[in-house]
Formats: C-alpha cells, sequence, structure tokens
C-alpha cells in the first residue's frame, strides 16, 4: 500500500489527472437518484436576493465535498481561499465534523457579480463514514434571470475542476 | 561601461536636470523631509496588455527612464521597502520632471508586508530541527508556488490545513504523515503577528534594515509583459535568435511569441493542439489546479537549428515542433514513459527531453524517425519495480477506487529533471529526489550515474568551459561540477534571510560566462560571477514573482517569467515575462541609465 501511496502521488506530482465525465449521459442508478433528491432539497429553499449570485453545493453527510467557484478573474473561492477580488466569498467549510446532519451544502456569494465566464468545480477528498463508491452531489446556480442546475457524482480522491461553466 | 553608456549617461544626466525626454520620465523620490530616498523602484506601467518598465533611484534619489511610448497614458508605481507604495496615474509627459514624496511607514505590520516570501518561509524553517523534514517541506511546498507570500503565510485552523495538505498531496507535494501533523502547529506558530512581526521588522529604524540595492543593480531596467490570461502558467519561456520571445502557457495550451521591440510588447498566441483530450490529460487520478485548462500542458521549449521552435507536452505526452513561418505545429507521440519535461537540441538535431514520472531520457531524431527511450537507474530494487508497474498502477487507480488516505511519501521517486549537453557533446541530467546527476554518451547511449553533495538538483547548464552549473533546489546552494575531475564546488546563495532561497533553474550567460540564478522564493533574479567570484541579487518588482528557467537575448538581457500556480498570488494577478537590462544598455528605442 504504501508503494502504491508512492505511485499515486508521484503521478498527481505532474498534474496529470483525469477527470471522469461527471455523469455521463444515461447513466441512472442510486447515486443518480440521491444526487437527484439533493437537486430537489437545494431548489425548495432558493436563498439568492436581488442581482446578487449564489452557487450551492449539497452532499450527504457520510462524505466531505468541496465546493470550488472560479471567477472571470480566473480567482478561485474554495475553503482555502476564502474571498476572491472580484468579490466571492464562501461559506464555513462544512467537513466530517461539522455538527450539521442530513444534507450538507457550501455557499459561494456575489454580491456584485462580475460579467463573465464562472466555473464550479467539486472535489470529494474525504469519506466520512458508510460504503465506498462515487458521491452524489448537487449544484444550485441562482443568478438574475434564469437558474441552472446540475448534478452528479464524484469519486473519492478525484476533483472534478469543471462541473458547470455559465456566463454571466 | 562602453562608450555609448557613458555617453546615454551623461545625456540622461543632462536631460535629468532640465526636463523629461519626449520618449521618458525623470524625477526625484525623496522622503517627506526632502531626503533623497535611494533604490526605489520607479515602475511605469503602460498598453494593453502592458508592459511595466521599472529603473531604481539613485545616490539623490533621481530616476531616469527612457524608451516610453509618446502617447500613452501610464500608471507609475514607485516602491521602497519601509515606505507606502505611491500609485499615479500619468497623462502623456509634457517633459516636466515627475517628482515623488514617499511616506514612511509607521506600522510595523505594514512593513513586514512588504518582504519578499522567503523572509516569512525563514520563520517556518528556523523551528524545524530536523534536516530531514527541512528538506521535505522546502521540496515539496515550494516547487508550484512561493511559500510565505500573502495568499500561503495565513494562520489556519488545524481541520483547515489538513484539509490544504490533503489537496496538496494530491497535486504532489506529498510529505509524510509525521511532518503533516506538525504542520498546522508548526505554519501557525512562525506566522502568528506577535512572532513574526517583531521579528521581520526588527531593526526597521536603524540604517542597515532592507538596504538598498547598490549602484550597480541600480543600473538595471525591468521589463514585465503581461503574458497571457489571469489563470496562464508560463512555466518556461526563450529568446529566440529572430528576437522575438516564445513562451509556453501550461494553463492553456498555448505558445505566445512576444515581439519586445515594440511599445508594449506585441503579443502574437497559437493554440496547441490538443486532439480531444480531457481535462488534465490521458492520466490518472490526482488533482488539477481548479482553474486550469490543460489537456496537453505545454511545458519547456528550445529552438533547432532552423529556428523551429520544439516543445515538450508534458501531459498529452507528446513532443511538437512549431514552424515559426507557417506557424503550424507537428505532433510526435511518446513511444514509451510518462511526462516529457524539459529538452536540448543537439548539433544533429536530436531532441533529448527527460521523461520524469516514468524515470526516462528520450532522444528523437526529426531526421530518421529514430526514437530511444533510455531508462534510469532508481535507486533500488523497489523503486524499479514500482516504475516498471507504473501504467498498470495509473490504470489501476483509474478504475478502482483506492483509498490513498490523501497522504504520500515525501521522499518520492527519482525523476530525470533538467538536461544539457557538454561541450564534448555529451548528454547530462539531473535525478531530482534521488541527488544525482547522469551522462549518457550521445551515440552509444552509455550511462553513467554521479551522486551530488547536496539535495534537489534541479535543472543545471554547462558554461563555455565545459562545467556544469547545478542549483540545489532545497539546499540553497549552486554547485559547480567539472566532468574531468569528478569534483563538485559549491556555493552558498547569500539572499538574505540566509538559507530561504530555493533555486529552481541556472542558466549560463554565453558571452559572460556568468551564472544566473532564479530566486524562486524571493522575488529576484542572482548572477554569480565565477571570475571575480561575486554574487549579486536583482530584486524584481512584482511580488509573488515565482521563476523556474532563465534566458539571455542576442543583445545580453536575462530573461524569465512569472509562473507562480495559481497565478491569482502573483501581485496583481497577472503572469508575466520579465525582462533584465543589467545595464540599462539595450539598443534603441528601449533604452534608459539612471544616475
Ligand atoms: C503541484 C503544485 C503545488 C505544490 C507542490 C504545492 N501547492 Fe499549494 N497550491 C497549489 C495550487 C494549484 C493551489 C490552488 C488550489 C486550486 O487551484 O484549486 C494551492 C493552494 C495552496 C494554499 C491556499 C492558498 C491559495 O492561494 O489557494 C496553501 C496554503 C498552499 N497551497 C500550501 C501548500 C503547502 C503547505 C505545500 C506543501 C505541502 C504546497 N502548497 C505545495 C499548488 C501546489
Amino acid at each position: 500500500m504504501k508503494d502504491i501511496r508512492r505511485v499515486f502521488s508521484l503521478m498527481a506530482l505532474f498534474l496529470i489527472s483525469g477527470c471522469d465525465l461527471v455523469d455521463p449521459a444515461g447513466q441512472t442508478g442510486p447515486v443518480q437518484e440521491e444526487a437527484g433528491i439533493l437537486g430537489d432539497q437545494l431548489r425548495s429553499a432558493p436563498t439568492a436576493e436581488g442581482e446578487q449570485l449564489t452557487i450551492q453545493l449539497a452532499f450527504a453527510a457520510d462524505v466531505d465535498l468541496d465546493l470550488y467557484v472560479t471567477g472571470p478573474l480566473l480567482e478561485t473561492v474554495y475553503f482555502a481561499n476564502h474571498e476572491s477580488k472580484s468579490g466571492g466569498k464562501i461559506s464555513d467549510d462544512v467537513r466530517c465534523d461539522s455538527e450539521e446532519s442530513g444534507t450538507r451544502t457550501e455557499k459561494v456569494i456575489y454580491l456584485n457579480p462580475m460579467k463573465g465566464r464562472y466555473r464550479i468545480g467539486v472535489d470529494f477528498p474525504h469519506r466520512c463514514s458508510g460504503e465506498s463508491g462515487p458521491a452524489p452531489f448537487a449544484v444550485l446556480v441562482e443568478r438574475p434571470g434564469e437558474d441552472l442546475q446540475k448534478e452528479g457524482s464524484v469519486k473519492l480522491e478525484r476533483f472534478e475542476v469543471a462541473v458547470l461553466e455559465f456566463e454571466l | 561601461m562602453n562608450l555609448r553608456s557613458v555617453l546615454l549617461l551623461c545625456l540622461s544626466l543632462t536631460v535629468f536636470s532640465t526636463a523629461a525626454r519626449g520618449d521618458g520620465s525623470s524625477g526625484k523620490v525623496t522622503a517627506e523631509d526632502g531626503s533623497p530616498i535611494v533604490g526605489a523602484m520607479v515602475t511605469f506601467r503602460f498598453g494593453s496588455p502592458f508592459q511595466e518598465r521599472t529603473v531604481f533611484s539613485g545616490e539623490d534619489g533621481g530616476y531616469v527612464v527612457s524608451g516610453l511610448p509618446d502617447n500613452s497614458d501610464f500608471l507609475v508605481r514607485v516602491r521602497r521597502i519601509g515606505w507606502a507604495d505611491i500609485r499615479s496615474p500619468q497623462s502623456p509627459g509634457d517633459g516636466t520632471p515627475l517628482d515623488f514624496t514617499m511616506t514612511r511607514l509607521t506600522d510595523p505590520a505594514e512593513v513586514a508586508a512588504q518582504l519578499p516570501a522567503n523572509h516569512w518561509y525563514g520563520l517556518v524553517l528556523e523551528q524545524v530541527e530536523s534536516d530531514f523534514e527541512k528538506e521535505q517541506i522546502v521540496r515539496q511546498c515550494t516547487f508550484c508556488h512561493q511559500q510565505g507570500n500573502p495568499a500561503t503565510r495565513l494562520q489556519r485552523s488545524p481541520e483547515e490545513w489538513h484539509k490544504i495538505l490533503s489537496l496538496m498531496a494530491r497535486m504532489g507535494a506529498g510529505l509524510d504523515e509525521e511532518i503533516r501533523n506538525k504542520v498546522p502547529e508548526l505554519f501557525n506558530s512562525a506566522y502568528d503577528p506577535e512572532n513574526a512581526i517583531p521579528k521581520l521588522t526588527k531593526g526597521f529604524d536603524k540604517p542597515g534594515f532592507a538596504p538598498p540595492p547598490d549602484a550597480e543593480v541600480r543600473r538595471a531596467v525591468i521589463d514585465e509583459f503581461e503574458m497571457g490570461g489571469r489563470s496562464s502558467m508560463q512555466h518556461d519561456m526563450i529568446m529566440h535568435p529572430n528576437g522575438f520571445a516564445y513562451s509556453v502557457d501550461m494553463s492553456t495550451d498555448t505558445l505566445f511569441r512576444l515581439d519586445p521591440s515594440v511599445p508594449s510588447g506585441e503579443r502574437e498566441l497559437y493554440p496547441i493542439p490538443s486532439s480531444n483530450n480531457p481535462l488534465g490529460g490521458e492520466g490518472a487520478s490526482g488533482a488539477l489546479p481548479s482553474n486550469t485548462d490543460m489537456r496537453v500542458g505545454p511545458h519547456s521549449l528550445q529552438v533547432d537549428q532552423d529556428g523551429d521552435v520544439w516543445i515538450t507536452l508534458a501531459v498529452g505526452n507528446q513532443l511538437a515542433r512549431f514552424d515559426i513561418d507557417e506557424k503550424s505545429f507537428t505532433l510526435e507521440d511518446l513511444p514509451g514513459g510518462i511526462f516529457p519535461h524539459t529538452l536540448r537540441v543537439d548539433d544533429k538535431g536530436r531532441v533529448w527531453y527527460t521523461i520524469t514520472v516514468s524515470n526516462h531520457v528520450g532522444m528523437y531524431d526529426p531526421k530518421s524517425g529514430q526514437h530511444e527511450i533510455i531508462r534510469i537507474p532508481a535507486r533500488n530494487l523497489g523503486e524499479e519495480v514500482l516504475l516498471r508497474m507504473l501504467p498498470a498502477l495509473m490504470w489501476l487507480g483509474q478504475t478502482f477506487e483506492l483509498d490513498m488516505g490523501g497522504g504520500g511519501e515525501g521522499s518520492g521517486l527519482p525523476m530525470p529533471y533538467g538536461i544539457d549537453f557538454a561541450p564534448d557533446g555529451g548528454v547530462w541530467f539531473s535525478q531530482l529526489n534521488a541527488d544525482r546527476i547522469g551522462r549518457i554518451d550521445p551515440e552509444t547511449f552509455e550511462l553513467k550515474m554521479i551522486d551530488t553533495p547536496f539535495s534537489a538538483p534541479r535543472r543545471m547548464r554547462f558554461d563555455s568551459r565545459g562545467k556544469m552549473w547545478i542549483p540545489g533546489f532545497s539546499s540553497n546552494l549552486i554547485s559547480k561540477f567539472d566532468p574531468e575531475t569528478g569534483k563538485f564546488e559549491n556555493y552558498e546563495l547569500p539572499v538574505e534571510p540566509l538559507g530561504t532561497e530555493t533555486p529552481y533553474s541556472v542558466n549560463v550567460d554565453p558571452a559572460t560566462d556568468d551564472v544566473w540564478v532564479c530566486g524562486t522564493n524571493s522575488d529576484t533574479l542572482i548572477r554569480y560571477q565565477q571570475d571575480i567570484d561575486k554574487f549579486t541579487i536583482f530584486p524584481l518588482p512584482t511580488r509573488v514573482t515565482y521563476t523556474r528557467d532563465i534566458d539571455f537575448g542576442a543583445d545580453g538581457s536575462v530573461w524569465t517569467s512569472n509562473s507562480n500556480a495559481p497565478a491569482w498570488q502573483i501581485e496583481t494577478g497577472v503572469p508575466r515575462v520579465i525582462r533584465l537590462d543589467v545595464d540599462g544598455d539595450t539598443d534603441l528605442p528601449m533604452v534608459s541609465a539612471n544616475p
């Protein structure tokens, strides 16, 4: 195991990374169903006000997922860069040790969002408990005009850097 | 100083005492009490995409900058450690001197914030007692971005640190578990303002604090050319004999060309075909930077005898040849190996390149189509077996869920890294993580390995006398190796605080045999003049200037690029290609001389 670990750190060393397509077309099953439920929960409780842009990630309590939002200035707001120059701010990181039970959310808000391209990434760094396998997630983008949503799944220790991209 | 520089200097001095020239500006930088501020960096930004030209103020506070475009607006910034930055928009000059009065800082926290990252990282390193641990956190944590820059010197909760370390590990920065467990306390106590600020600003009220660069350095003119977008990683750049600079952006798979003779620089960009690769290339697990668009990952570039540009496509596992006239690419798949890295083209037009992940050196002869993949020895049998199993393991990692615990082994596997030719044609390379260099016979491919008496030999180069210069990335030195005697001579880098530099690369000026070193963690370029045994440190104007390679223009100018990744950590967030004109003596219209 130790040696396999070395290989993995080495492969990553050079930023070689396969980003499997999130939720390949036509895929169905329990993970997709769970993702659908997470999506419904997000949509049932809208949070954005006025002209602001809000991006939410929902996931189950047995995993730690992380939300990454890259704004038009190509700076990413995530758990280690809490605020970006283009005005994005992320809520507190929700981790395995967080209090909330049930569905968990992380949220990024831009109060006065810049025009331009946004990218949403989802990472699955740790499993907290439960069975192995991909973790379902849902993303909701609330923006002036029409909302966007994406449901999918992510494999353990895979960082899907672009689950959704959109223009504002 | 040659006659032309003397004439230029006289001209500039005369100009200075009267008024600025049409294509330049001059003035004086003083403190509020009227005393001169020596060694202030006066930076003129103009054009879009911008160029920034920086000169230093002299003994009397005076500065002269030449070669500015006539009808341009400027953003001028004046900067000197200990004083508040001045930012001043200017319309096209009418020749009136532009004088600046700087305000002394009184808040030590603001002074500390002006210091380059290595000062801050020194506070971490001074607390690490074990050499092994120090070696790991230097080698593993400083090869993509600086440590100690504003984004990385924050205090964070232990949980946040652990998550960062696990993300960094998946990007390749593996630390042993024991060290990982120490990081939160180590970094938080080092960066605690109560600890850091008094230490960093000790002696602020005394003249010895952050002394101005000496007169020789103050003659330098530094140009920075905005390059690529805000996610760009201009990994390497070269000066082409045709006078253009070429630079590869690993993050957007683009080759850039810069014509520096045009005010603010004229840029052309050539997207590299990525053959529908997924983001990150056809590869394995791990984590990519969140803002990347890399599918082939152009890493390094060199010019061949025909003037074409060869590029290693690190995650595309290809070599690319760029025809500079047709402006088109030809791609050549590697027959084996993983991650083509640094390359050189020999006299016969053969391309030699290191292949880091799989521990190979490759050779491609475009005339005959011949490929050679030379396996470099590992340190022991275990590593050897592991390296051979690599492709299978990578496939496994993609196919099955394997919880790696976000960890990695800090020591790392051996990686052929830098590469260069000796004057006798021998192909030399460094093997990072294994602390070795090696030689390959260019005809028989016979291989010889030599241990280095220092850690982390990175990108090395030969001088014209047949000596090889090697930077010790985690050992704060450069070393001179004589292939005839097999002897190494080490030269510690004098960057203050001592022991905090991470030299990524060296190059040797072909005209002077001066050795130039990337001051990767200190925002500097460092010159070592071997004939007079003298180091000179040239500070660069932009905070968080992370450099990985150096090249020279035909006019003697020294070039590099700022490739800190992520780019958002760079002051202003904009990657740059950088030219250092050591004596302010580059050909017109880019002339300047400082009093
Ligand atoms: C392989 C390249 C690489 C190495 C090596 C590396 N980092 Fe990073 N680091 C990054 C990238 C890229 C980001 C931004 C994350 C993203 O793009 O999602 C980052 C972000 C960070 C951040 C958060 C600040 C920010 O700007 O987002 C910290 C703190 C940090 N790294 C510390 C470290 C430490 C400590 C090490 C050594 C264990 C290390 N890094 C090694 C690439 C690297």
